[in-house]
């Protein structure tokens, strides 16, 4: 049985419009109170509708900014709930999105089908962010395999990326296609969440067989394929980990380094032997995944 | 170089080529109004599909070479003949006529000018009034001087300001009264059925730059996507002033369909760099190589 609430939404609500409030003008404010306030008191799928559809004109597109304190903040609110790179307009229409009759599950998919049906790709970005603040989310887990099956990148990475959804509610196969996609498309693999509790055997073999294929064809892969095969270490992945170790590219052996760090197989922490330098400089914090992540993606961008 | 919008495209029938190719040729921005797709559809999840491509996938497709898309949504004359489906297509066109990047209620108005053609086109000049938008008007092949008459006072007696409406496809016959009264006069540069190059070159001298502009209206037939940016060069050739060139190309559709409030100049991409990103999303796929051009290296011959 899966919970009905993902978070307190009155408190997530609030959440939202005090960042917003802090950022926007008085118009857009105003604007905002207005709408929030047709929809706690007189919620009609219409109403909602034009509220959602029209923010962007009234509230503007900027950033929105989170100070380190908003950032735990949101953490709190739902864990792994991150607004990182959210603009007002999206920020503003999650916010509408928490006014939605929560009384019945049925109610609450069939409005916002229809309006994900209908979407443009700004709006698909803001109700894919949303996920992880709706209620009923095992009747949103079809929803959220179809964002990722979309071939429109910011839609993906709305899913995929920074959101503590999938991790939590896709079954493997699922979980294992947003995995491959996401490297196949080229994103930062450390900022999909849950990597290390939702890796797998299966998962593990698939990246596996990724570089093989890429390796075949005389190409390079990203070091952060390795991330969910600590724990699935085969004879075939043991082989690929020494070969890491021969590369003359110093983030494959950091990505080889940390695997080593977190794997408690005997053979794969051998392969540690030799490379005491980095060993010491991952234990110091002086690369990570993270860090790893950028810079190959800063020098094959 | 000089830059250009294309004011009525259909990219879904056009390849990635042909993106490449407008954007070599100093595209920066698209219109395409909705229409139908060469064959009639029978059901209303067919519109629905499609206006939410326009919306959607397209705008992303044609972000990644750096073209912005926009859209006109409305229900075409050809498909207002069925008065079964038309009803049904009426009842969404609300959920998409207000979404960002929708500049319009377009094409609409008159094929073979019947009465349910004449019913769906008012009903449409009363949901752009009553949103404020733009509206983008079809002319009829056959029986054009008295269609395009028509059209025009019938957004007259709705009450919607010439200034408002683009009346599209016009040619030798009908420009004197499109502009004598007021409105937009759109052409269609488009092999053999509208307008040619040179025909055109001979209005602009003949008319002047005022409330004119051109278009490729390229679809699923023998069409020119480059019709806009070669029908600028042949003005310079034959002696049209830049300044001229720059309104009808240019400047004069964006002046008509900026009313809606929904297109920005600053949301124009005005270098190509593909090792930057569009829209947050590299463009580059499957290990191509950046095509990186400058504005200034680039000269239409
Ligand atoms: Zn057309």
């Amino acid at each position: 049985m899966m919970p009905t609430f993902q978070t307190d939404i009155i408190e997530a609500r609030n959440f939202l419009y005090q960042l917003l409030v802090r950022q926007v003008d008085e118009k857009a404010k105003n604007w905002i109170e207005q709408k929030i306030h047709l929809l706690a008191n007189s919620f009609s799928t219409q109403n909602f509708y034009i509220a959602f559809t029209s923010a962007p004109r009234f509230v503007g597109k900027q950033n929105l900014h989170l100070s380190p304190m908003e950032e735990s903040e949101a953490n709190a609110i739902r864990k792994g709930f991150t607004l990182k790179n959210w603009t007002i307009d999206r920020t503003t229409r999650i916010l509408f999105v928490l006014y939605l009759p929560t009384e019945n599950a049925e109610n609450h998919v069939s409005i916002l089908s229809k309006v994900f049906q209908t979407a443009e790709v700004n709006e698909l970005v803001a109700l894919y962010a949303a996920l992880p603040l709706l209620p009923f989310p095992e009747k949103y887990i079809y929803q959220c395999t179809e964002g990722i099956r979309t071939n429109m990148a910011p839609v993906f990475e709305a899913v995929a990326l920074n959101n503590p959804f999938p991790a939590e509610f896709l079954d493997e196969n699922a979980w294992n296609q947003l995995f491959l996609k996401a490297i196949f498309t080229g994103k930062k693999i450390y900022q999909i969440q849950g990597i290390k509790q939702r890796a797998n055997a299966t998962l593990a073999q698939i990246c596996s067989d990724f570089a093989h294929e890429r390796w075949a064809a005389g190409r390079k892969v990203t070091p952060e394929l390795w991330m969910p095969v600590v724990h699935f270490i085969n004879d075939t992945i043991l082989k690929d980990l020494e070969k890491l170790k021969e590369s003359n590219d110093i983030l494959q052996r950091q990505a080889l380094v940390l695997v080593c760090l977190e794997s408690s197989h005997a053979q794969v922490k051998e392969l540690l032997t030799g490379m005491e330098d980095l060993k010491e400089k991952a234990l110091k914090g002086e690369f990570s995944w993270e860090s790893i992540s950028e810079q190959w993606h800063e020098a094959n961008q | 170089m000089m830059k250009f919008i294309d004011p009525h495209i259909h990219c879904v029938s056009r390849t990635t080529d042909d993106y490449e190719a407008l954007r070599q040729a100093g595209v920066v921005a698209v219109i395409e109004p909705a229409f139908w797709l060469g064959q009639p559809r029978t059901e209303v999840g067919s519109f629905k599909d499609y206006f939410s491509t326009l919306i959607g996938w397209e705008r992303f497709r044609a972000s990644q070479f750096g073209i912005r898309h926009y859209c006109t949504i409305g229900l075409n004359s050809k498909e207002a003949n069925n008065e079964a489906l038309a009803e049904q297509v009426m009842e969404i066109l609300p959920l998409y006529i207000y979404k960002e990047g929708v500049v319009g209620v377009g094409e609409i108005g008159y094929d073979d000018q019947t009465a349910l053609e004449d019913k769906y086109f008012r009903l449409q000049l009363e949901l752009a009034k009553e949103a404020n938008l733009p509206v983008q008007i079809h002319t009829p092949h056959r029986n054009k001087k008295v269609g395009t008459s028509r059209s025009m006072d019938v957004c007259i007696e709705h009450g919607i300001a010439p200034q408002m409406v683009i009346i599209d496809h016009n040619n030798e016959e009908t420009v004197k009264e499109t502009l004598d009264r007021g409105f937009w006069a759109a052409f269609s540069i488009y092999p053999s059925t509208k307008m040619g190059n040179e025909r055109m070159v001979e209005i602009v001298k003949k008319y002047g730059s005022e409330r004119i502009f051109i278009n490729s209206a390229a679809d699923w037939g023998i069409s020119d996507p480059l019709a806009v940016p070669k029908t600028a060069q042949l003005m310079a050739e034959r002696g049209i002033s830049e300044k001229d060139i720059h309104l009808v190309c240019y400047q004069n559709a964006y002046d008509a369909f900026a009313q809606s409030g929904q297109m920005h100049e600053s949301d124009f991409i005005v270098e190509i760099d593909q090792s930057q990103r569009f829209n947050g999303n590299s463009v580059l796929r499957g290990g191509r190589d950046p095509k990186i051009e400058k504005l200034d290296s680039k000269i239409i011959k």
